[in-house]
C-alpha cells in the first residue's frame, strides 16, 4: 500500500511536467492494494493507453477512439500482473495509434523526457517510459512494432523488452501493424524487468539467471555502425568490451529488413484506419494522417515483397546465430532530440528526426527477435541504451547478458 | 516515381477522397514509401521464398 501512495504522490508532483499519464486510477489502485498478494505484491505500474482497461477507453492516443464504449474488460497482461500483486495505477500517453517514435500527441499534449524536459521520451511507448524514468512507477507496459519500447527504453535511460513476436497475448489490445506488433515491459531494475516478464510468460523463468561462460557474443557492426552517432556506438562498444565480446559481426540484410518494416508497417496502417481515413480525417493527429493515407494508396506488390524479403532475411539472421548466441547493437542512432525538432544528423548525413530514431531497432522487430534494451551511458547529458539481442525464444540469453553487464 | 495527378486516382481506388490541400503531403509520403520499396523490390527471390514466418509459442 505504501509503494502505491508514493507512486500516487510521485505523479501528481511530476505529471503536470512530465505528462506520462493520461489516466490516474486512484481508486482502483488503492481497491487493488488492499488486497494484493504474489510476487509482484504491492508494486505500482501504468500501462500504454492502447491496453484494455475495465472501464476506461481504450485511447491509443488517438482524439477518434474516444467515441468507443469503455472497455468491458482489462487485457491478459493487466491480468496477469495483477494476479501476481502488483496494482495498475493508470494509463500513459503515447503517439497516436502507436505510429512515431517520440510521444508528440497533438490531442493530448508531448510526453517529456525526465532527464531534460525539452526534449521528448522517445515513443510510441513514451508516457510508460517517462513514468518510470521518472520514478512515478517502478514498472509500465509498452508495445514495439518497430522499436516503441526499445527508443523510449533508450531515449529515458531504463531497462525495456521486447519479447519474442508471439510470446505474449495481444489480446484487448489496440493494434497498429499485426505482422509486427509485440508487448512487453519497462522497468527501473533488471530484476524487476525479469520478475514482471515471468509472471506474464509461460516458459522458462528468468528471474535470476545469470553467468555467460561459454556464449559467444558479439557486437553488431556494418548497419548498425554506419546509422549511429560515433558517441552512442562508442558506448555500446565499451559495453561489449565490459562482457568480453571482441568480435564484430555484421548483420545481413539488415537495411533491407528495415526497409521491408517500413513498407508493412506503412500498408497495414493505412489499411487498418481506412475507414476513419474515409469518414472524418480531420480528427486524426496531423503528424500522422497523411503518412497513413498515402500507406493506404501503397500497391499490393511491394507489401508482398516486404513480407517475402521478411522471410528470406530471416534465414540470412538464423544462419548468422549458427556463430553466435547473442549481438549488441545500440538502440538508439543518437540520444532524444528536442521536442519540435524535425530532423538530427547521424555521421554527417541530416534526416527527419521522427521516423529516423527507429532506424535500429526496426531492423530486429522486423523478424521478432527478443530484445533486452539496457541502459549503457549518456551523451551531452542525455541516456542512450543498447540492444541484447538473441534467437526466438531465447529470452534467456538476453537476460543472461543483461546481468553481466549490470554487475560490470 | 509516383506523380502528383497519380494519387487521386489511386485514392480512389480504395473509396478514399483526399482533399486537395492533403495532397502534396500525402505524395511525399508515398514517394518516400516508394523510395524505401526500392531496397525491398532490389531482392531477387526464388519462387520457393514464402511470405515473413509467424512464430508462436
Amino acid at each position: 500500500m505504501e509503494a502505491v501512495e508514493r507512486s500516487l504522490a510521485a505523479i501528481r508532483a511530476q505529471d503536470s511536467t512530465i505528462n506520462a499519464f493520461t489516466a490516474v486510477l486512484e481508486d482502483r489502485a488503492r481497491a487493488t492494494a488492499r488486497n494484493a498478494s504474489g510476487p509482484l505484491k504491492g508494486i505500482p505500474f501504468a500501462v500504454k493507453n492502447l491496453f484494455d482497461i475495465r472501464n476506461l477507453t481504450t485511447l491509443a492516443g488517438s482524439r477518434i477512439n474516444r467515441d468507443l464504449p469503455p472497455a468491458a474488460r482489462d487485457s491478459p497482461l493487466i491480468e496477469k500482473l495483477e494476479a501476481a500483486g502488483a496494482v495498475l495505477v493508470g494509463a500513459t500517453n503515447m503517439d497516436e495509434y502507436a505510429y512515431g517514435f517520440s510521444t508528440e500527441n497533438s490531442h493530448y499534449g508531448p510526453t517529456r523526457n525526465p532527464h531534460n524536459p525539452e526534449h521528448v521520451a522517445g515513443g510510441s511507448s513514451g508516457g510508460s517510459a517517462a513514468a518510470v524514468a521518472a520514478g512515478m512507477v517502478p514498472l509500465a507496459l509498452g508495445s514495439d512494432t518497430n522499436g516503441s519500447i526499445r527508443v523510449p527504453a533508450s531515449f529515458c535511460g531504463i531497462w525495456g523488452l521486447k519479447p519474442t513476436f508471439g510470446r505474449l497475448a495481444r489480446e484487448r489490445t489496440f493494434p497498429f501493424v499485426n505482422a509486427l506488433d509485440h508487448l512487453g515491459p519497462f522497468a527501473d531494475t533488471l530484476d524487476l524487468l525479469a520478475r514482471s516478464y515471468d509472471v506474464m510468460q509461460d516458459g522458462e523463468k528468468v528471474a535470476g539467471m545469470k553467468g555467460t561462460n561459454g556464449l559467444r557474443i558479439a557486437l553488431a557492426g556494418g548497419y548498425f555502425e554506419e546509422n549511429t552517432e560515433p558517441e552512442v556506438y562508442a558506448l555500446a562498444k565499451r559495453a561489449a568490451e565490459k562482457l568480453q565480446a571482441t568480435q564484430t559481426v555484421e548483420i545481413p540484410g539488415a537495411a533491407q529488413g528495415r526497409a521491408a518494416a517500413f513498407v508493412i508497417t506503412a500498408s497495414e496502417s493505412g489499411q487498418l484506419h481506412l475507414p476513419n481515413l474515409r469518414r472524418r480525417p480531420q480528427d486524426f493527429e496531423p503528424l500522422i494522417v497523411e503518412r497513413l493515407m498515402a500507406g493506404a494508396l501503397m500497391p499490393a506488390a511491394w507489401y508482398l515483397q516486404a513480407q517475402r524479403v521478411r522471410r528470406w532475411y530471416y534465414r540470412q539472421v538464423m544462419n548468422l546465430f549458427e556463430k553466435v548466441d547473442v549481438i549488441l547493437a545500440p538502440a538508439t542512432p543518437r540520444p532524444a532530440q528536442r521536442i519540435g525538432q524535425e530532423s538530427f544528423a547521424i555521421r554527417g548525413r541530416e534526416m527527419p528526426a521522427r521516423p529516423n530514431a527507429g532506424l535500429l531497432t526496426q531492423p530486429i522487430s522486423c523478424i521478432g527477435l527478443p530484445v533486452v534494451c539496457a541502459p549503457v551511458g549518456k551523451v551531452e547529458g542525455l541516456p542512450v541504451g543498447m540492444q541484447i539481442i538473441a534467437a526466438p525464444w531465447r529470452e534467456d540469453l538476453c537476460f543472461r547478458v543483461a546481468h553481466e553487464l549490470e554487475q560490470r | 516515381m509516383i506523380r502528383k495527378e497519380e494519387v487521386p486516382g489511386l485514392a480512389a481506388m480504395v473509396g478514399l477522397s483526399i482533399e486537395e490541400k492533403r495532397i502534396p503531403s500525402v505524395l511525399a509520403n508515398l514517394q518516400r514509401i516508394e523510395q524505401v520499396a526500392q531496397a525491398v523490390n532490389a531482392v531477387e527471390l526464388g519462387p520457393e521464398v514464402e511470405l515473413g514466418p509467424e512464430w508462436r509459442p
